[in-house]
């Protein structure tokens, strides 16, 4: 039941995506956002769900954030180095 | 007739010593051919406009020397000493994994040969340095053949690295000794322990930089050439891994530098419990600081400050442990044999390195010293003389346990004397070099800075280059006297230093399954060893599970690794030979599938001991998971590229194509409905195999394979529709990225699905569904993890 029930929000997700795509003037700069925090949560539920991560012990789920996080500084360093202004090459 | 059994034992053996010892002496021949490189390139560098090396020979020459060290001498010397030392410490009697374990030197020895052979295709092998920077790793700028070939043996040694990693991890923490907690670990099995997780975090971003290398020399895509992606996207992503990979290179032989100084000042290690942590947190900060490589690369001011804190903030944990080793020899009884010379040379090396290192983590001073001689002085303190000499410690602290015989004192000695006087001259003297650039083949009398001797003038050059031959000369002290001592030395007890940690217990060398007395158990008073309750309720006792030899050999580890190294060779050079390393490929996981399916490999048994933090997972499901560790490293990394490009473009003056402009988003939607059911299905089969329904377990795993082969259909289907509409691999970043990120998550699945092939074969002989659940299991985590990749790509790609 709860399968089907994470499938049922996967789905939902997708709509909502597709929705957002055709039209999302409503959600106006947000419509990106939007659209990853879907995303993100489609995924959680897919781990949390089918990939059991719910039953595990702990030590998975904070095994799996710490991963998580260990790509965030280049997210934010790769970011950073495009939206940043370059001070070009020192001397 | 020939005996072909100590042949087929060395082939086909999985046997954690064994493989110890294959990795110790392929890690050796690369580190003799790397050395024969620097001498080489030396030798062009010992005077001003020197003619020795041609520019492309020299650039070939620094660049496969670079590479070998770090990546095929210096991580496997550590890994030979893990694999032969760890699961002993740990109380084990072999890996988690055997034949993964196999696997993992095979593919090594596969990718260092493919390394090697690239120097014999058509116009040389890579010339780009080991950092192999955009855009001189272009086609345009190095258009040689051997080049990819040194790309692809890279990507086959991390492959081979990654499957290592998931097997020690699972190993050290699901096969400890009863009473083995993880405090009571030896230094060593530590640093192992903090080496695995740097690999298995920062080898997946340099696969994925390669994968982008990769796909821009063969397939012609445009990520490091276009004005989106170009040299700093390259150098992010390669830094990414480039220093943690530092750490990885340091760790095991700065653990086995604190066993070697506890053990041979007879004091318990000075701080244990604060040196723990702070290996654990110059682990975390090593993946924010990799951008000091990148201080001249124009990045923002910002970004420069925060890595010049956080490369300074990396230096306090490396100084407390400093000064915990230094206070471990406090009032010790010292022995000042050759493994504690080596250990006291690293420290002492290492220092040096750790100082000139704060230097160049301000960008002040970064900016004169960078791309000089200062450089490479500075990371070969740090690297060879913290990495490498603690590990030579290491490779005579346990000669006598592996080879049972003893190595000659004085030999040793006269190495480490010649061994320090030779590094120092090698590499102090390129300190003095603060201002000749490290990046050219030969110089002008004017940059032949030097001292004079009365009238003699020495050239810091001519006397780095006899550095560099006194050090290979020292090497070879320590070949001769390892070669003699392993047939004559004298037989050595099996505890000749007076050690702590389990191997010092048992015989030199251990026998097959390491603990002869039984099972060692691990309390406050000491080791004991005695029969101890099996999972399977049953009672072992010192010969329990070990079998004949026969039964732990498999050779399709090595069938594998051929099939592989033949593939990526043919790739570039023949497609005859693609297709045979395919094929031979496609055997060998067939057959190792029947080996599993049939019972005819046995693991050996382990004892029930300490499991924590990972008590309520099975060995394969813990390692599945450490897998999809690695692998949200990897995709991550590539989103992170997307990211790069999708952002630059908005600098460059590319115009991303909008949603819907290029892709269907509705043929996408529907594609992404067919994966997330093929999900649905295969929870369904785990489902039903835990209820016992044959019938529901075998027809979902077939509509979870229907409906994954459906997606693939449909994506071939797509690509063609997207290539006929023009939209190629190399029509701008976009269609790029997109052709990458879908290409590997559709390889991805379809390893899933050659994997549910074996899963259906297994649920058709399981004599009950219980039986298959595990395997199940197992897969549905993989198959989440693709399921979930896609859910991501989908709105990137189609949607924003």
């Amino acid at each position: 039941m709860k399968y089907a029930a994470v499938y049922g929000i996967l789905m939902l997700g997708l709509i909502v995506e597709l929705l957002i795509a055709v039209d999302g003037s409503i959600l106006g700069a947000f419509a990106g956002a939007a659209t990853l925090a879907i995303a993100s949560l489609q995924a959680f539920f897919i781990f949390l769900v089918y990939m059991h991560g719910r039953y595990g012990p702990r030590p998975v789920a904070v095994f799996a954030a710490i991963s998580l996080l260990t790509v965030v500084p280049l997210f934010i360093a790769l970011l950073y180095s495009v939206v940043m202004p370059h001070h070009g090459s020192l001397p | 007739m020939v005996d072909w059994h100590p042949l087929k034992r060395w082939l086909y053996t999985t046997n954690h010593k064994d493989i110890g010892i294959l990795y110790l002496l392929t890690s050796l021949y690369f580190f003799v051919a790397a050395g024969l490189l620097a001498l080489t390139f030396r030798t062009q560098l010992a005077i001003p406009s020197n003619t020795f090396l041609q520019p492309d020979e020299y650039n070939q020459a620094v660049t496969t020397h670079g590479l070998l060290m770090l990546l095929w001498v210096l991580t496997p010397l550590g890994a030979a000493f893990a694999n032969y030392f760890v699961p002993i410490q740990i109380g084990a009697r072999d890996m988690a994994f055997p034949r993964l374990n196999a696997l993992s030197y095979w593919v090594y020895l596969a990718s260092g040969l493919l390394a090697l052979s690239s120097f014999l295709a058509g116009g040389g092998t890579a010339d780009w340095g080991w950092t192999t920077y955009a855009p001189l790793n272009t086609v345009e700028f190095s258009p040689a053949v051997g080049g990819s070939m040194m790309g692809l043996a890279l990507m086959l040694l991390m492959a081979s690295s990654i499957v290592s990693t998931v097997n020690f991890l699972v190993t050290i923490f699901r096969l400890r000794a009863p009473g083995m907690s993880l405090m009571k670990l030896p230094l060593f099995t530590w640093a192992w322990i903090f080496t695995s997780l740097l690999m298995l975090w920062a080898f997946p971003s340099f696969v994925s930089a390669l994968t982008l290398l990769i796909s821009d020399r063969t397939f012609g895509t445009v990520f490091f050439t276009s004005t989106q992606g170009g040299p700093l996207l390259w150098d992010h992503m390669f830094w990414f891994f480039g220093h943690p990979e530092v750490y990885v290179l340091l760790l095991p032989g700065f653990g086995i530098t604190g066993d070697l100084l506890s053990t041979f000042s007879r004091r318990p290690l000075y701080a244990k419990k604060i040196i723990i942590p702070c290996l654990a947190i110059a682990s975390i900060l090593s993946f924010t600081v990799w951008a000091h490589h990148m201080f001249m690369t124009g990045i923002s001011q910002s970004l420069l400050e925060a890595f010049n804190v956080t490369t300074e903030l990396i230096s306090i944990p490396f100084a407390i442990i400093v000064i915990a080793y230094i206070l471990t020899l406090r009032g010790g009884s010292i022995r000042f044999a050759t493994p504690m010379l080596f250990a006291v040379g690293s420290l002492g090396l290492f220092i040096i390195g750790g100082i000139t290192g704060v230097f160049n983590s301000s960008v002040a001073l970064d900016t004169a010293f960078r791309g000089t001689f200062w450089v490479v002085g500075h990371f070969h303190y740090t690297i060879v003389g913290g990495g490498l000499t603690g590990l030579f410690g290491g490779l005579y602290y346990w000669f006598p346990k592996i080879t049972g015989r003893m190595y000659s004192e004085r030999l040793g000695k006269i190495h480490f004397v010649v061994y320090i006087i030779g590094f120092n001259l090698l590499y102090f003297p390129m300190h003095l070099l603060y201002d000749m650039p490290r990046r050219i083949f030969t110089y002008d009398s004017s940059l032949n800075a030097g001292f004079y001797i009365g009238s003699l003038f020495v050239g810091y050059n001519f006397l780095i280059t006899i550095g560099a031959f006194t050090f290979g000369i020292s090497q070879l002290i320590m070949f001769a006297n390892l070669l003699w001592s392993a047939r004559r030395g004298p037989a050595a007890d099996k505890d000749p230093w007076g050690g702590y940690s389990l191997e010092w217990g048992v015989p030199s060398p251990p026998p097959e399954f390491n603990f002869p007395e039984g099972v060692p158990v691990i309390s406050a008073t000491g080791v004991t060893y005695r029969p101890v309750a099996m999972a399977d309720g049953g009672h072992a006792d010192a010969g329990y599970g070990a079998g004949s030899h026969e039964e732990h050999w498999s050779h399709w580890p090595i069938v594998v690794a051929e099939g592989a190294g033949i593939a990526l060779w043919g790739l570039l050079m023949n497609l005859p030979a693609l297709l045979l390393g395919t094929g031979i490929l496609a055997v060998a996981f067939i057959g190792w599938g029947r080996e599993t399916l049939r019972g005819r490999f046995s693991e050996p048994i382990e004892a029930v001991g300490e499991k924590w933090p990972f008590a309520r997972l099975e060995n394969v499901s813990l390692g599945m998971w450490v897998f999809i560790f690695g692998e949200i490293a990897f995709f991550g990394t590539l989103f992170g590229a997307y990211v790069f490009l999708r952002m630059n473009s908005l600098l460059t003056g590319f115009v991303w194509p909008r949603p819907g402009e290029v892709h269907n988003i509705f043929f996408g939607g529907f594609n992404t409905i067919v994966l997330l059911t093929s999900g649905l299905t295969m929870v369904f089969a785990l489902t039903f195999a835990r209820r016992g329904s044959y019938r529901g377990l075998q027809g979902s795993l077939v509509a979870t394979f229907a409906l994954g082969a459906f997606f693939m259909v449909n994506k071939a289907f797509e690509w063609r529709e997207l290539f006929a509409g023009g939209f190629t691999f190399s029509t701008n970043t976009a269609s790029s990225i997109y052709y990458v990120l879908t290409g590997v998550h559709g390889a991805h699945v379809v390893a899933g699905l050659t994997a549910l092939v074996y899963l259906m074969v297994k649920a058709l002989k399981a004599s009950s569904t219980t039986q298959a659940a595990g395997a199940v299991e197992i897969f549905g985590i993989y198959w989440g993890m693709v399921d979930a990749v896609w859910v991501f790509l989908f709105p990137l790609l189609y949607l924003l």
